[in-house]
């Protein structure tokens, strides 16, 4: 076991440099490549933007589904608004840039923690530029935020575990509590920490220290939930409705054994190697600092087959990428570990560590960098998104004939799509009802813009509240058109609606 | 007896007036608040929407600010300077004979009820009899407490101090005097009630060896040794431990400015002497003697050895005694804020910060608490629409920010202090601590309007119920 260091706070000020170095070439790197930003980041800035403006559907977009946690939201808020004179999704970019910064750094720092030497430099550099993460953070996603807050999570355990020091089993609260706060993808591994973290409590004796220091490690992460449930209340009148899409119809569930066999080939095998053997070591080494992150990759892994079981699995690159960051930071264990042997050590560390770098870059999804966007400020897709937005608009003013005409644009890819949308034709509608848009909006043409149900759009309150909504459509509704992954509805205004 | 003729306890007052509170509100501060307060009256009687849009947006940024500050100063109570106590190598290295005088004043105040205890406490103290120079400042006026002492025999090194009555009639101004009687090199202030740690001077006398030489003041920590008599003394422990325990530790590691508790401060005697001791005339001098250590450009410095208090237990005293608090620390800021420009400059921007976020910081706070809780439970309720109005888009996510991580934030800092104390009984109680505040924001009210009314007004607290209730 490693002899317990404190924080040198004398280098404070150049890890803070160090950091914000790498956040700005994470930035700059994105945008000098001309990657098109993901559309989650599209989406999170249109939420950003709606909040920003005061809007309801911004308040809404933020707590009003488990798929959308609002942390990532959160946290690219201020960025969104120091940049909100840009078209561009820059803000999530930012996000992502800093939080991949402030992983790379938390991963060094675990390692200096660790007893490693210089060489964690590299292995920090490895990590880096580990082209599945560096492209999650230029693609300005949520998978650094909570890649970063999953790491502090899992050595905040292992240290709690080890060495019982406070600040640990602070870091640990508010580790878990962020990914709580970050969706409901990651749910269940949060349930498997405070899992872990009870029975490591509860093999110790003390009642009133044991209760005592269960309060402290959940209380924020309970927090967050309650408060979730509270936004839901006030916001959507319902405490639930971000719940309301965890089992929907639209989702194609697999069989469990193909479908956790075949994300593990494709993605995780090694991850689950290195992790396997992480867990052998530290109980043949009795290392619970080692044996924690080997439990929650295995977690996380579990978490995910859960996810494709459930017909869940949106993005493998998000589970791969935050796996990833376990997974190094396992190797980099074994490799502290075996910093105080000799010249023989290093002769089996160094081509070890040199493999596992390679297989952990190369294993997994390809880095899908878009590199199609760029231009003016605009990407490919928004201007896309701005052509497609006027065609629809001609459409419907030239079914109706006539200026009073609305569409509500129902989900979270609404965000994305009228991210930056004029005013006037287009609403967004989120907790869309029939009735209130037909009262709200009496005496005008309306139509519903239907996202077709794949993916997280499966998801939104639309597909739960009007099963089969996208094939069938919804009550007093009328087919017109298919807009690429869009379908267009005309609402019927019937009698009920007038004399209410 | 000692005699008291030729002290001068109301010294600052008189060589260094603009240091003092002796005048609460300058004339120039009252001319600046005045002309402010019409111009905001003048807005807000021509655009009322616009002023309490305004208000409410500067008070969330504040709000962000404070939230920020305290997690910062909860994270820093970790690293190094953060009150590390000597080694005991250290500490065993100094010799007896080595070991200079050491001065203890002992203010009291119809505390006849405490004698016995305190002198027991002190006779504790790990250190020579010979270099102990206890002084117990008894009002001359106070016939009880004088009996009560004079039934005991003091041990060796004590003695009486007798100070005469006169305006004000405050803890400060007793200090003076015993600051001009002290004979030791380094001199402490304890309250009658109070229980030091043995190896508290050890301690000290280690501390300042290995101090840099601007550190005239070392601050320990204060906790209480009634903590579960009943809800309030739960809470109010909560409440100390976050603070001495969390934020005070957390200022020293920031070389920020750190305002001195009411005991177990450990001064240079003669550098307290050349700061012309306290000002009689602040109702919290140990507050304002800690930022006037830090203009005069010396350091203080937080100590990792704790005294034992009584914690206030019933709410008709603890009211008075926040409201004393609040008003000392209303006191404290108008003092300094006489000459912004000259604090600036002696402090640097980084203190001048820190003391803005602590002394102005803490009641402002107090005082705006009560307006957001109602706004918020306002919204929750009626969802009055005019509300929402007031919080436009950015503000919005910042005050909904506040609101929610910001207050559990001071939660959570309760109840990593009583853990931190190993109170583990306590920390659920910590949850609780937003009654609590309820209580600190009438006290900060109460505080306000008596700063104009009654500036001076010393309301004691009443101690010895502890032990009262342990007899009965």
């Amino acid at each position: 076991m490693t002899k317990a260091r404190t924080i040198n706070t004398d280098s404070t000020a150049f890890r803070w440099v160090l950091g914000s170095v790498l956040a700005a070439a994470y930035f700059a790197a994105g945008l000098w490549l001309n990657i098109e930003p993901s559309h989650e980041a599209a989406v999170r800035d249109g939420i950003c933007r709606q909040l920003l403006a005061g809007e309801t559907a911004g308040r809404q977009g933020m707590v009003s589904s488990g798929w959308w946690g609002p942390l990532s939201t959160l946290v690219s808020l201020p960025f969104v608004f120091l940049a909100s004179g840009c078209s561009f999704s820059i803000g999530p970019l930012a996000a992502s840039a800093v939080f991949g910064a402030a992983t790379v750094g938390l991963l060094c720092q675990i390692l200096r923690l660790w007893g490693a030497g210089r060489w964690r430099w590299v292995w920090a550099a490895a990590f880096a530029i580990n082209p599945l993460f560096a492209s999650e953070c230029w693609k300005g996603t949520g998978t650094p935020i909570l890649s970063c807050f999953v790491l502090l999570a899992t050595y905040s355990l292992g240290a709690w575990i080890a060495h019982r020091r406070i600040r640990d089993l602070v870091w640990f609260a508010l580790g878990t509590a962020a990914t709580a706060a970050g969706g409901l993808d990651l749910a269940p591994w949060v349930l498997a920490a405070w899992i872990c973290f009870a029975v490591a409590e509860f093999r110790r004796k003390g009642g009133a220290e044991r209760s005592a220091t269960l309060i402290v490690g959940l209380l924020p992460g309970l927090y967050v939930v309650a408060i979730w449930v509270l936004m839901n209340w006030l916001i959507m009148g319902d405490a639930l409705y971000f719940l309301r899409s965890l089992f929907p119809r639209v989702c194609r569930p697999e069989p469990v054994v193909t479908a956790v066999a075949d994300w593990v080939l494709m993605a995780g095998g090694f991850v689950v190697a290195v992790a396997g053997l992480g867990l052998v070591r530290s109980v043949w080494k009795r290392d619970s600092a080692e044996a924690v992150p080997a439990l929650m990759a295995l977690a996380l892994i579990a978490n995910a087959g859960l996810a494709a079981r459930t017909g869940m699995l949106w993005d493998t690159a998000f589970w791969v990428a935050i796996l990833q960051t376990l997974a190094f930071l396992m190797v980099g264990r074994w490799l502290a570990a075996r910093s105080a042997g000799g010249v023989a050590a290093w002769g089996v560390s160094i081509p070890v560590a040199g493999l596992c770098a390679v297989l952990l870059m190369t294993r997994g999804p390809e880095a899908a960098c878009d590199l199609t966007g760029g231009g003016a400020g605009q990407s490919a897709r928004e201007r896309e998104h701005v052509s497609r937005l006027a065609q629809l608009e001609h459409h419907v003013r030239s079914r109706c004939g006539g200026p009073a005409v609305k569409v509500f644009v129902c989900g979270y890819d609404g965000f994305g799509l009228l991210r930056i949308a004029p005013k006037g034709v287009f609403v967004r509608a989120l907790d869309f009802n029939f009735d209130k848009a037909a009262r709200d909006y009496y005496g005008q043409s309306l139509f519903i813009l239907v996202h077709r149900p794949v993916g997280r759009a499966g998801m939104d309150s639309l597909h739960w509240k009007f099963r089969d909504i996208f094939v069938q459509g919804g009550p007093d509704t009328l087919y017109d058109e298919d807009w690429g992954e869009w379908r267009l509805f005309e609402i019927i205004q019937g009698s009920s609606a007038r004399k209410e | 007896m000692n005699s008291v003729s030729g002290c001068d306890p109301l010294a600052l007052s008189r060589i260094r007036p603009e240091w003092s509170a002796a005048v609460p509100v300058t004339r120039s501060q009252q001319i600046t608040l005045g002309v402010a307060s019409a111009i905001v009256l003048g807005l807000a009687i021509w655009q009322p929407w616009g002023v309490a849009k305004a208000f409410v947006i500067l008070s969330t940024l504040f709000y962000v600010a404070q939230t920020f500050y305290k997690l910062a100063l909860t994270r820093f109570s970790t690293s190094r300077g953060a009150g590390t106590p000597p080694a005991a190598a250290e500490i065993a290295a100094v010799r007896d004979e080595d070991l200079p005088v050491y001065s203890i004043l002992v203010p009291m105040y119809r505390e006849a009820e405490s004698v016995a205890h305190l002198v027991e406490s002190l006779r504790r103290l790990d250190y020579p009899p010979d270099k102990l120079d206890v002084q117990l400042l008894l009002e001359e006026d106070d016939a009880e407490t004088r009996a009560a002492t004079e039934a005991i025999s003091l041990p060796p090194g004590f003695r009486v101090t007798l100070v005469p009555p006169s305006r004000p009639r405050t803890k400060p101004k007793a200090c003076n005097i015993g600051l001009d009687l002290a004979r030791g090199t380094y001199l402490v202030i304890y309250d009658a009630e109070d229980r030091p740690e043995p190896d508290q001077l050890r301690k000290t006398v280690a501390a300042f060896a290995k101090a840099e030489p601007d550190v005239v003041c070392i601050q320990c920590r204060l906790n209480f040794y009634n903590p579960r008599q009943n809800i309030l003394t739960r809470l109010f422990t909560a409440e100390y431990s976050a603070w001495f325990d969390l934020a005070l530790p957390g200022l020293s590691a920031l070389n920020g400015v750190i305002p001195l508790g009411g005991t177990s401060n450990h001064f240079i005697t003669a550098r307290l002497r050349g700061l012309y001791g306290w000002d009689a005339f602040n109702v919290t001098e140990d507050c304002d003697l800690g930022i006037r250590i830090q203009r005069a450009g010396y350091a203080t410095r937080m100590m990792d050895s704790t005294t034992w208090e009584e914690a206030c237990s019933r709410i008709r005293f603890w009211i008075p005694q926040r409201s004393r608090w609040f008003k000392g620390y209303i006191q404290t800021y108008l003092v300094h804020m006489r000459d912004p420009f000259a604090m600036l400059r002696e402090l640097g921007l980084a203190r001048f910060l820190h003391f803005q976020m602590v002394i102005g910081g803490g009641v402002f706070a107090a005082l705006l608490n009560p307006l957001f809780w109602a706004m918020a439970v306002l919204w929750f309720l009626a969802r009055i629409e005019a509300l929402t109005s007031l919080f436009p888009g950015a503000v919005f996510a910042l005050a909904f920010l506040c609101l929610f991580a910001g207050n559990f934030a001071f939660i959570y800092m309760g109840v990593v202090g009583c853990y931190r104390r190993k109170y583990w009984d306590l920390v659920k109680y910590a949850l609780l601590m937003p009654a609590y505040w309820l209580l600190m924001s009438y006290s900060a009210w109460r505080a306000f309007f008596q700063f104009f009314g009654d500036p001076f007004r010393w309301e004691k607290t009443k101690h010895g119920l502890f032990q009262q209730g342990a007899k009965s």
